[in-house]
């Protein structure tokens, strides 16, 4: 597809230098370094990022992946509880008790996991 | 039976789940639907999908399958649709295991029984349907998921295969009259939207190819239809990609060719599948086409390298090593939420505060306090000075919040309770001490309404409602005995929109369908059932429908009593009858001996009788065959009589 004049990138020909002490530059390095040290970002990048009012967010994909993976495997896993405590209840000679002790036990595993991994903002 | 519908999207499907808002529709799902959570985890899925949006850029990030039942399978249990969606699940991604899949599966059983078709101007009626939202992302390898690439033919049996495993209506022996497609199901809320301004030119002209070959079954048929067609030039099999074939039309309007491929033309692809010999296919039985379908997918599959698979393990000491320390900080917090204060030890407490800072309170005084959506948690501090005053900033900030606490009952420290009230005090904070304890309301079995459910709710849910059918059984029962069920059908057609021209009443007091072979129901069976009401609602209709019936009952007594004292006054404007008529010459006569008789204050003569106070004296109970009759009396005794003498 052609690209019009309208949409071309617009070009950046304008530099803004600025010097740092030794503290400010570990600073500054260290937002734009993940968890564990690695550089994720370049120092222009996220300079460029902070000058037009952008919010810069360190995302470790990784742990994000590992927190998806996890979720789904506690879903299934609570899914597959259930199911057996469904068995549970169509046997005789349970104990009511532990029965309902266990499952309130399990709503509060499940809503605190929930919590965890939904948003602050709900 | 089923129907099936596959769609994809990028976003939005949890919030559809939760609140049902869809354009041009404006109740919500809990007004419209009974939600019952069947498989899968919509936390993990909602998780899922976030994780695409914002870490990949895929055009789409979940699949989202519907499957919708026959009116006549409306009472399909919660465990057979469970296993449909197993068994769906199952043939669309026959080369995933549950592991690698994040999915979550609803079903919605219509409250309200009707929608109306603002396209037709007709009235449809709402029926039991599943959602399945299956999500792109392979958990185990990071990469999107690949769904059974879509074979009408193959399709069409396994919803047959479907329909006979589980004893449902197949939609091969229902197929409808007209095409129905999905344009046609969004024009339901708004009138289907016409081609508008910024169309382009071959915008248009697919349109009308759509519309053209929208029902062909074969190439010939299509290549038939499209001769038709005025502006047509010549047609061409594109091959120069042999991964994708596809169809291209010259017209004598446009110079570019249009290609006969993705919106409104996959169901066409099927019919020049290079991979099948369709009419081979065809004489296939159902199970062999699924199964045909599914190896062949396989095999396509198998010819691909493995991708590799994420070292969750390696994540999972990497961010062991990390936080060994973090998660080992434990922190005592004092906690207030509207069960009043309690003290928590909070686990990986920097974690927790890093992650709560968005709601910490600031205040001068040093005190780590955070003002959470749903609680106010304090950092226990040392200094009990700074732990009174803590204490009094969470009970002021509850004041303003709302939070109804017992402070009575809330367990404050002895040792600084003075203090803190003096606090209080100080800064003129009143608080209400109620003198009964505030119970608790307990949420436990019902479904939070208008937010996610899980499958521990659905379960616990499940549970009550069982023990508050086993409880109550006998009170229902009863009531649903002596209840009209013509009551019970006024209701559901004015809240739940019931279309009441297939529903009557027995002469037995039960609810007969006319479309599912006239099967009767009791009212009871009828709101749980066709109206998909909780027990609970149930029973509360029932019994205002009993209390609605004894009013209207103690109304028709009322009638009945006033017949009775009709039937005691008769007599006596007879006997004060006669007894005038010996002395009266005249009619004015008559009626004034009457009035002094009977204490009354008008009486009035009219072609039926006597008006005595409203109550009529006809003419039959005087044994006189009209106004004739009582005329030709008083001419005989030689008076006259004005016709319709005002008394």
């Amino acid at each position: 597809m052609k690209k019009s004049k309208e949409n071309k990138k617009p070009q950046k020909k304008h530099v803004v230098s600025t010097r740092l002490t030794g503290e400010e530059l570990i600073f500054f390095e260290r937002k734009i370094s993940g968890i564990e040290g690695s550089i994720k970002m370049s120092k222009s990048m996220f300079l460029h990022q902070a000058c037009t009012g952008k919010k810069v967010k360190k995302v470790d994909l990784e742990v994000e992946q590992y927190k998806v993976f996890i979720a789904a495997r506690l879903g299934n896993d609570m899914n597959e509880i259930i199911l057996s405590l469904k068995n549970l209840e169509l046997s005789q000679g349970r104990n009511i008790e532990t029965y309902d002790a266990i499952l309130q036990e399990l709503k509060q595993i499940n809503d605190r996991f929930n919590q965890l991994i939904r948003p602050l903002e709900s | 039976m089923s129907i099936i519908r596959i769609t994809r999207g990028k976003e939005g499907i949890e919030s559809y789940f939760e609140s049902g808002r869809k354009f041009g529709r404006k109740q919500t799902r809990d007004q419209l639907d009974k939600r019952v959570h069947l498989l899968g985890s919509l936390d993990s899925f909602s998780n899922a999908t976030r994780f695409c949006a914002d870490n990949k850029k895929w055009l789409n990030n979940y699949w989202h399958i519907t499957v919708s039942f026959a009116l006549d399978d409306q009472e399909v249990t919660d465990d057979v649709m469970r296993e449909v969606v197993k068994d769906v699940i199952g043939y669309y991604y026959p080369l995933l295991i549950d592991k690698q899949l994040v999915y979550a599966a609803e079903a919605h059983k219509p409250k309200v029984q009707s929608v109306l078709d603002e396209s037709k101007n007709k009235i449809f009626q709402r029926l039991t349907h599943i959602h399945l939202a299956v999500s792109m992302l392979n958990v185990e390898t990071g990469n999107q998921v690949r769904m059974l690439p879509f074979r009408f033919q193959a399709d069409k049996a396994f919803q047959s295969s479907l329909a006979l495993k589980y004893g449902l209506v197949d939609p091969a022996d229902r197929m409808r009259k007209e095409t129905y497609s999905k344009k046609d199901f969004i024009g339901r809320y708004k009138q289907a939207s016409q081609l508008n301004a910024d169309t382009t030119e071959i915008g248009m002209l697919r349109a009308i190819l759509i519309d053209t070959i929208c029902d062909v079954s074969s190439e010939e048929e299509m290549f038939e239809k499209l001769r038709g067609l005025e502006f047509f030039e010549n047609i061409e099999l594109n091959v120069s990609n042999p991964k994708s074939i596809y169809y291209q039309i010259k017209t004598t309007l446009a110079d570019e060719k249009i290609n006969l491929r993705g919106n409104g033309f996959e169901h066409i692809t099927w019919l020049f599948c290079p991979d099948y010999d369709v009419r081979t296919f065809e004489k296939l039985t159902d199970d062999e086409k699924i199964l045909s379908h599914t190896q062949w997918w396989i095999f396509e599959e198998s010819k691909k390298s493995d991708s590799k698979k994420l070292d969750h393990n390696a994540t999972y000491s990497r961010l062991d090593k990390m936080f060994e320390l973090s998660i080992r900080e434990e922190g005592e917090f004092v906690v207030l939420n509207s069960s009043g204060i309690n003290e928590e030890v909070i686990k990986a407490c920097g974690i927790w505060k890093k992650n709560h800072s968005k709601f910490k309170f600031n205040n001068d005084h040093g005190v780590d306090l955070y003002n959470c959506p749903d609680k106010v948690v304090l950092r226990k501090p040392q200094n009990d000075a700074q732990y009174s005053i803590g204490l009094a900033l969470m009970l002021e900030i509850a004041k303003i919040r709302n939070f109804k606490i017992n402070v009575a009952a809330v367990k404050l420290p002895e040792d600084i309770e003075d203090a803190v009230f003096d606090l209080l005090k100080s800064k003129k904070v009143a608080l209400n001490v109620t003198e009964k304890p505030i119970v608790r309301q307990t949420t436990v079995g019902l479904l939070p309404k208008g937010s996610r459910i899980n499958v521990v709710d659905q379960y616990i849910h499940d549970l009550s409602e069982r023990q508050y059918h086993h409880k109550y059984y006998e009170d229902i029962a009863k009531y649903n005995a002596v209840v009209s069920a013509q009551l019970i059908l006024d209701y559901a057609t004015s809240e739940l929109d019931l279309m009441t021209n297939h529903f009557s009443v027995t002469e037995d007091n039960q609810i007969v369908d006319d479309r599912l072979n006239c099967r009767s129901m009791v009212s009871v069976d009828f709101l749980t059932n066709t109206c998909n009401l909780a027990i609970q609602d149930i029973s509360e209709i029932i019994k205002l429908a009993y209390e609605l019936q004894d009013k209207v009952a103690l109304k028709e007594e009322v009638t009945d009593e006033a017949v009775v004292s009709d039937q005691e006054t008769m007599p006596r404007y007879i006997d004060a009858f006669e007894k005038s008529m010996v002395d009266a010459t005249n009619l004015r006569l008559l009626c004034k001996t009457m009035k002094k008789v009977l204490g009354c204050k008008q009486i009035t003569l009219c072609d039926d009788g006597l008006i005595i106070d409203g109550d009529l004296l006809a003419f039959d109970q005087l044994k006189l065959k009209g106004k004739s009759d009582l005329v030709k009396h008083f001419k005989r005794n030689r008076q006259g009589l004005d016709d319709g003498f005002g008394l």
